[in-house]
């Protein structure tokens, strides 16, 4: 038995030296199949990706994400900084607020995406304050990057060592960290975070915005944000890494199913999701992968010319979904994509869904092909299998399971 | 979940994370628990047909996983005398049960197999301790 190239595999040559998260003992207690990625020793599963998907879409499971780029921006200068690094404007974000973003090179090419979220109280003394999140193999570029263009008033720090991220995601997430950490989740809306007590307080259940520069409030708090990867309802936990292991082991009393980045990839390609170093690297816009809500032109950033002068002259692929409903067939990364027995394009991201139980792709076509409905091949290892632009997402939200 | 590093006594193994024993004249083989394990859960097994004859380490079936796709080879010379019909519809078998009810397919082997074809499983124990 020999593997082909893996869908989770990193781009680039594997580092001498893994890193291992503040949950490593946990993964390993926990019977992890232990894999590298990204330069950290990672959880491709605990026993079943598929069981783990499915925990996920039901009712409840959590992953370790403390291998992606746990950033801090802090200074009066902080919001013209991202704005002009990001597609986000960042002066329009309010305290407490998150936002999905892209971070450009001056060609319009997508370096990475992230999630920036406001963390100050705002409107006081002290300096705006953000915390920004980059996948694991892009931090070092985005913080150098983010550490080049900022003025003297503004710091950027990397909190990889002192501070360790929980995604808690499912319909039952909510009731889970309210029965176990004593907090009330209800006011925090999608897109929102917040400091909450931790340990639990009696008294204080609601989040709150503090003015200590992050990670600091950590010592007493979890920074808890309403966002995710799954398309689920979904929580990420900020946490002192200390503390991290304490707080998995009492998720996983609560009801919760560990699961790691196999059960990550099938349910945010389900979704429709991109994966950074695999649907972009450098070579896609935004406009490309079809993410235009996401890019504000409301101010002046790395990358905007290109993108406008991309708007005016029309995209030269798109990025569609592709259904393959006949059941062995199932797409990979890198397959070739053809209309009769011309080239049409690639697959970036492809695999099978536990939902749908059929194979589903992401893949960069010529916009003629891109409509939905068009009927397509894979080129599946000498195989045409036929496949059928869909529209995104694969599985939409409160589909039964 | 089962433990990854089991690997019984009673039967031979290779290097490509194969494991086969003699049942009479022909030969059972799988996938060991460690493959399964790496390969994560297998969603679609394309059986090869019977009758189809294989060199020792030819290709005679493809798995595709949840993760990945992965060939599996004839650990001997021989041709297939039946397959797991099984795995059609249960192909998760191959993770619950990689020594049992998982098996792949049998081989009527060109050669009578020797008691020394393959690796013991102290030797593949070894092979699986050493990866990295």
């Amino acid at each position: 038995m020999t593997e082909a190239p893996g869908v989770l595999e990193t781009p680039g040559a594997a580092p001498v030296r893994l890193r291992q998260t503040p949950l490593d003992a946990f993964h390993r207690r926990h019977h992890g199949q232990m894999v590298p990625f990204a330069g950290w020793e990672m959880p491709l599963h605990y026993g079943s990706i598929v069981d783990e998907h499915r925990a996920v879409r039901t009712s409840v499971g959590f992953f370790d994400v403390s291998h992606m780029g746990i950033l801090s921006v802090r200074g009066a200068t902080a919001p013209a900084l991202l704005s002009r690094r990001l597609t986000a404007n960042a002066s329009q974000i309010v305290a407490g607020q998150c936002r999905y973003a892209f971070l450009l090179d001056a060609f319009g090419e997508i370096i990475d995406d992230l999630i920036l979220t406001r963390v100050d109280e705002g409107g006081g003394e002290a300096p705006p304050a953000f915390v920004v999140v980059p996948n694991a193999a892009r931090a070092a570029k985005v913080r150098n990057l983010l550490q080049e263009h900022r003025r003297p008033d503004t710091t950027v720090g990397w909190h990889n060592d002192a501070v360790a991220i929980l995604a808690v995601q499912g319909p039952e997430s909510r009731a889970l960290l309210e029965r176990s950490f004593g907090w009330s989740l209800r006011g925090l809306s999608p897109f929102h975070a917040g400091y909450f007590a931790w340990p639990p307080t009696a008294g204080e259940t609601v989040g709150r915005l503090l003015d200590d520069p992050f990670p600091g409030p950590l010592a007493k708090h979890a920074l808890v944000s309403r966002t995710g990867y799954t398309g689920e309802l979904g929580y990420e936990l900020f946490m002192e890494s200390a503390t991290a292991d304490a707080i998995a082991e009492r998720l996983v009393a609560g009801g919760a199913r560990p699961c790691g980045l196999g059960a990550r990839d099938t349910l945010r390609l389900e979704k429709g999701y991109l994966l950074s170093g695999q649907d972009f690297h450098e070579d896609r816009t935004p406009l490309e992968a079809g993410q235009d809500r996401f890019v504000e032109f409301d101010h002046n950033f790395v990358g905007r010319e290109a993108l406008e002068k991309q708007k005016a002259v029309g995209v030269p692929a798109h990025l569609v979904g592709l259904a393959l409903t006949d059941p062995t067939a199932i797409p990979r990364h890198g397959q070739a994509v053809l209309a009769g027995d011309q080239p049409a394009g690639t697959v970036t991201s492809g695999g099978f869904s536990p939902t749908l139980q059929h194979g589903i792709a992401l893949a960069y076509v010529a916009v003629p092909l891109s409509s939905a409905g068009t009927a397509l091949t894979v080129d599946i290892r000498g195989r045409r299998a036929a496949a059928l632009v869909v529209p995104l997402p694969f599985v939409p939200s409160g589909r039964p399971n | 979940m089962s433990d990854p590093t089991s690997v019984p006594e009673d039967r031979r193994y290779t290097a490509e994370h194969e494991w086969f024993r003699a049942d009479g004249a022909e030969v059972v083989v799988g996938i060991t628990d460690y493959a399964q394990t790496q390969l994560t859960d297998v969603v679609f097994v394309d059986l090869p047909a019977v009758g189809k004859t294989a060199a020792a380490h030819g290709t005679l079936l493809t798995l595709e996983s949840v993760k990945t796709v992965s060939d599996v080879y004839a650990p001997v010379a021989g041709t297939v005398a039946a397959v797991n019909d099984q795995l059609k519809v249960h192909p998760e078998l191959i993770n619950q049960d990689p020594y049992g009810a998982g098996w792949l397919f049998r081989l009527q082997p060109a050669a009578p197999l020797g008691p020394s074809e393959g690796l013991s499983a102290a030797e593949y124990r070894a092979q699986i301790a050493a990866a990295p």
